[in-house]
């Protein structure tokens, strides 16, 4: 109304007088969009005043944009846009106190509609005032950001009917923007559902709807799925005005190592109940039980469930807490040990020792007991076993020496007195009386064969010498040279490979040679030279044949095959000629005590490897060793 | 000369002198039955003080015999001054290697198996003969 009137008075220096004025005053042009939507407010006219305030912090000429040209202060200019637009469209007043950061001082605006566009008049309010609240603010604001936990602002927004419907932000301190990765100016007037729509499934939104009805703080903690992980958060929500602030910290280093710790405490309750045998004791410094768990003897006054939190005292007769307290007083002062103890009848295998914190210093003591009675009454058993075992293979020893001698003794002492016989009673026995003589002198010379070989058989299984690095090629020509006179009878033709050097016995891998070849020496074929072949082929325990028993503890073995062009044997037999006494042939036929391959199995035997023989009948002979080789 | 035979077994011994004869051997024979026997014998001592002890020309020694065996003895003949030069030849029923280096040790001057027949016996006892008693020189 006084616009009108003042320009009714023509000659009055308007704008002058404008200038004059304390307040700040300014009119807006409002601009719309096709639609007639208010997007932006353009600057007709300023005053002196208005030009003073704003020098250097805003750029004021006729013609700019509100919006458009102050992008650079769109968090302050933004919500004095909606201000203006609200008095624009309601057509009402408004007068309120305003915060200019960029002026840094507070303004009491009066905002009026003009015609299509709005007047807006500022008065600058008290200077100490509005810097004392200035020097406040930015004092709280350095407390805020000095905070280590994320601080943030929203203003509820409610619906027509008054029900929130979304949070607008309103502040983040620096905390917030580090643990967000998001500068406070990206987000602050965006909303709840726009930054974080993940809150609204996660329950949050209705949390702190709740905190700003109830008007009372609220606190919980939150997992959040983000793509590096999860990420735990412990936040609190506190009403303010028609808001809250949400005070927030990342707890997800302190979340994991709780969790890891649980499930180490979770591993170990399961480990102590689970192993086999095993019972855990443990204690604090004031021999108060902590943990009691597992198979421990029945030495205590009540149930092993019942241990915990009760003292050593308190749980064992007087003479065993003094006993244990002891032990767990040595853990407790720093020493470890390892002890055989046999308590309540049973064997424990017990370690007392101490218990450190991170910084070192011992603050439990536990002991671990293993039963270990069934092993001790094994190795009990085991022990009285070797005994019995070494009595034996005395009386082993000893039936060897009578066999060799006292049994050989008897028989030497028959061939000579059919010797003596034949040779000075010839005319008195006739021919008859000297052939039943003969066969005597046979019958004896067998068994004294017999004997020899039994003894070899039962030295070899009895005996164990050291082993030594064996030439298996020496060894063959040895038993070439020994069987010299038979090779050469019999035209016979041993064609052999490099044999390999192994560990092993001399006389017992001579033995197994000697056997093997008079075996092929012996069972030719009539009228065709024995020929023998001898074989080798390095073998590593991965590609042992099928046949082979062996428990393969050497990693590499050597095969050595020893084949003839013999009578062979009928494969039936293939396992039972290793048996001693097992022969195929009539004594007419072929001499033999049944005892040869017997040996050779046993000296396999002794040498951890393995032997098979494989044959036809009239095809000849192969027999098959394995022998470890390191 | 003289052959002293020292060994438990009659039989043995009846062989011993049988194939000794066969050989063609005519002198004497003694024979002794254990080592405690042989040693009296060698040093006039129990049975033998005062009675005639010819110095035997060869010794031949069974290893297994009762009281004192044929080790002992002649570990006790060669630690003795007067005994030492005594011509020793062991004839045992062992083949042992052990047995055959424990009386070399102990200077034996021959090892021999008892073989498992006479006439190989009487075959040993002849080159014996032609060996001891022909042809190498014995100290008197």
């Amino acid at each position: 109304m006084s616009t009108r009137q003042v320009s009714e008075q023509p000659g009055l220096p308007l704008a002058q007088m404008l200038d004059l004025l304390p307040d700040g005053v300014v009119y807006y042009q409002t601009i719309r969009d096709e639609s007639g939507e208010v997007v932006d407010f353009q600057l007709v006219y300023f005053n002196q005043q208005i030009a003073n305030m704003a020098e250097g912090r805003y750029e004021v000429s006729p013609g700019l944009l509100l919006l458009g040209d102050n992008t650079a202060h769109e968090a302050s200019i933004r919500p004095l846009f909606e201000e203006y637009k609200a008095v624009l469209t309601q057509r009402t007043l408004r007068e309120y106190d305003y915060f200019d950061p960029n002026l840094k001082g507070y303004f009491s605006l009066r905002i009026n509609k003009l015609n299509d566009g709005v007047l807006v008049c500022s008065r600058l309010i008290d200077k100490t005032a509005s810097l004392r609240i200035q020097q406040q603010a930015t004092l709280l604001q350095n407390v805020l950001n000095g905070s280590i936990n994320g601080i943030m602002a929203y203003r509820s927004l409610r619906d027509e009917a008054g029900h929130i419907v979304d949070f607008e932000l309103q502040s983040a301190n620096k905390a917030a923007e580090e643990m967000l990765g998001q500068q406070a100016g990206e987000i602050v007037g965006k909303t709840l559902r726009e930054l974080y729509p993940e809150e609204i499934e996660m329950g949050l939104f209705d949390w702190y709807c709740q905190a700003v009805e109830r008007g009372e703080p609220q606190r919980t903690q939150a997992r959040y799925h983000e793509p590096v992980g999860i990420r735990w958060l412990d936040l609190s929500a506190n009403p303010l005005d028609d808001g809250i602030v949400v005070t927030f910290i990342d707890i997800t280093s302190s979340r994991e190592a709780q969790v890891q710790i649980d499930n180490q405490a979770s591993l170990f309750r399961t480990m102590s109940q689970s192993v086999p045998d095993l019972g855990v004791l443990v204690c604090d410094r004031d021999y108060r039980i902590l943990f009691a768990n597992g198979d421990l003897p029945a030495i205590f006054l009540t149930e092993i469930k019942d241990l915990v939190g009760h003292m050593l005292e308190e749980i064992l007769p007087a003479e065993m807490a003094a006993y244990i307290r002891q032990n767990f007083s040595d853990a407790l002062a720093g020493r470890s040990r390892y002890m055989n103890e046999e308590i309540a009848d049973q064997y424990y295998e017990v370690f007392v020792g101490p218990v450190n914190d991170s910084e070192g210093q011992t603050v439990m003591a536990v002991a671990t007991l293993r039963n270990i009675t069934a092993v001790k009454h094994a190795q009990q058993q085991l022990e009285s076993s070797v005994n019995e075992l070494k009595r034996s293979n005395q009386n082993l020893e000893q039936f060897a020496y009578v066999a060799s001698h006292d049994l050989q003794e008897p028989l030497r002492k028959i061939q000579s007195f059919g010797d003596v016989l034949r040779d000075q009673y010839e005319e008195v026995l006739g021919d008859q009386g000297t052939d039943l003589i003969r066969r005597m002198q046979s019958a004896a010379s067998r068994m004294s064969v017999l004997i020899r070989d039994l003894l070899m058989y039962s030295r070899i299984a009895s005996y164990r010498e050291a082993f030594g690095k064996i030439d298996l090629n020496q060894v063959l020509s040895e038993v070439t040279d020994d069987l010299e006179a038979i090779i050469a009878d019999k035209k016979a033709i041993i064609k052999a490979e490099t044999l390999p050097i192994i560990q092993g016995s001399a006389l017992q891998l001579r033995q197994l040679f000697q056997n093997l070849l008079s075996n092929s020496l012996k069972f030719n074929r009539a009228n065709v030279p024995p020929v023998i072949e001898i074989t080798t082929q390095n073998r590593s325990a991965t590609e042992l044949p099928f046949w082979s028993e062996s428990d393969k503890k050497a990693s590499a073995y050597v095969e050595i095959t020893v084949s003839d062009n013999g009578i062979g044997f009928d494969p039936a037999y293939s396992e039972r000629i290793f048996h001693v006494f097992q022969r195929l042939h009539g004594r007419s036929e072929y001499n033999g005590t049944g005892i040869g391959l017997a040996i050779v199995q046993k000296v396999i035997e002794n040498h951890q490897g393995d032997i098979r023989a494989t044959a036809a009948p009239g095809e000849g002979a192969t027999f098959t060793i394995l022998l470890p080789c390191r | 000369m003289l052959i002293l035979i020292a060994d438990d077994d009659a039989d043995d011994r009846m062989f011993l002198e049988q194939a000794l004869r066969q050989s063609g051997y005519t002198n004497d024979i003694r024979t002794v039955e254990d080592g405690e026997d042989l040693l009296d014998y060698l040093r006039q001592h129990g049975k033998y003080e005062g009675q005639e002890t010819p110095w035997p020309t060869l010794l031949i020694l069974d290893l297994n015999m009762p009281r004192k065996n044929g080790f002992q003895a002649l570990s006790e003949i060669k630690d003795d001054q007067r005994l030492r030069r005594l011509p020793v030849v062991v004839m045992t029923t062992s083949a042992a290697d052990e047995d055959v280096i424990k009386t070399y040790n102990l200077g034996v001057n021959s090892f021999i198996t008892k073989p498992f027949n006479f006439n190989r016996l009487v075959e040993i006892i002849s080159a014996l003969k032609v060996y001891w008693l022909e042809t190498v020189k014995l100290p008197k």
